[in-house]
């Protein structure tokens, strides 16, 4: 224990822990007990303040933290780069991922709407239709394209869909990296 | 630190790589669970370089530090690697907006009717892959004709139930 309290003695780590736990903790209450329009964007927002804040802190507090061993310390320029990069992970590989999950994901829609069936079962039919609580994949997918018509990488004219120039980029960079992994279409 | 940054950094870059020539060399039916066992091998490789690596052996501008630290800085530094790496992989692998814009590329004329893409026969397509996939991940058990969760798939349903419940998130989907 004392060698693993040692091993994580570095200032970097305990300022994103603390951080970290701070976001989780205010993004949760703005969630459950505020309006919040575009959450995905309010998240990013609010951790681009939340990371100002950290690199503050890194920079008006010791390099011990009043508690840590000075030798296993370093130098502040590394500490800190190593901070905004573990809270940066923490973020886009965490707590945005998760809400991603928990609201765009596919997969976990079907498990959960199987989960809240009445008989702990579901038909092939009955996920095409009644998927997203009786929403339907004609939904989801309307979804899908919405949303690549809101980030302007596709538009829609005369009934047909068409891919933007970023649209086509992203598609030929997407092609060529499922191309090269063998990746099966439609999966 | 900087020794056991660029120690996880490189066995991170070795998973990668090691897991793209895979898919790209071999047939691979169970992705996941390779890309799994492809970290944990890379971790092990970390953990084993860094007990070996002498403590007073570091690059310049670093200080030397105990094999232990050199660990757990480069087990942080893999695992932050890998939790930003797998959402860019899966949104290649299974999302179905890039799969939609891949479809309309390679339409003639590069455009795609709606009534085409938001046929049942598209949505059908896109169902059957989607079960098939999550009963080779483990999460589905087909039971004649219908889906039942695995106790995995029950495991995760209940985490993104709380998830949701928590912040009070609609259907989503």
């Amino acid at each position: 224990m004392v060698r693993l309290a040692q091993a994580l003695n570095v200032k970097a780590l305990l300022l994103v822990a603390l951080f970290s736990l701070t976001y989780f903790v205010l993004i949760t209450a703005a969630f459950r007990w505020l309006t919040v329009g575009q959450r995905a964007a309010t998240m990013l927002r609010l951790w681009v303040l939340s990371l100002l804040l950290l690199v503050l802190a890194y920079m008006v507090t010791p390099q011990d933290l009043w508690i840590l061993r000075t030798d296993l310390t370093d130098a502040p320029i590394v500490g800190l780069i190593f901070a905004a990069l573990v809270y940066a992970a923490a973020f886009f590989g965490g707590v945005l991922q998760l809400y991603n999950l928990a609201e765009r994901g596919f997969s976990l829609r079907i498990l959960i709407d199987i989960a809240e069936s009445s008989t702990g079962s579901m038909t092939f039919e009955d996920i095409l239709y009644n998927y997203s609580r009786g929403r339907g994949l004609a939904w989801m997918y309307q979804k899908r394209l919405d949303g690549l018509s809101e980030q302007g990488l596709i538009e829609i004219t005369g009934g047909c869909a068409r891919n933007t120039a970023r649209g086509a980029r992203t598609a030929a960079i997407a092609e060529r990296v499922r191309t090269f992994l063998r990746l099966e279409s439609w999966t | 630190m900087l020794t056991a940054v660029l120690l996880g950094l490189l066995w991170f870059l070795l998973f990668v790589v090691g897991h793209i020539g895979l898919f790209h060399f071999y047939d691979i039916r169970q992705r996941s669970r390779a890309i799994l066992a492809f970290f944990v091998a890379a971790l092990i490789g970390l953990l084993v370089c860094a007990a070996l690596l002498p403590e007073n052996m570091y690059i310049v501008g670093d200080l030397p530090s105990p094999r232990f630290v050199r660990a757990v800085i480069g087990t942080v530094v893999m695992l932050c690697a890998f939790v930003v790496y797998m959402p860019a992989y899966y949104v290649f692998n299974t999302s179905l907006s890039v799969q939609t814009l891949i479809a309309i590329q390679q339409a003639p004329d590069h455009s795609r009717c709606l009534r085409e893409l938001q046929s049942v026969d598209v949505y059908e397509q896109l169902l059957r892959r989607r079960l098939e996939s999550m009963v080779a991940a483990g999460h589905l058990a087909a039971d004649g004709q219908a889906y039942r969760l695995t106790p995995g798939g029950k495991r995760i349903a209940t985490i993104f139930q709380a998830v949701k419940s928590l912040w009070r998130l609609g259907p989503g989907g």
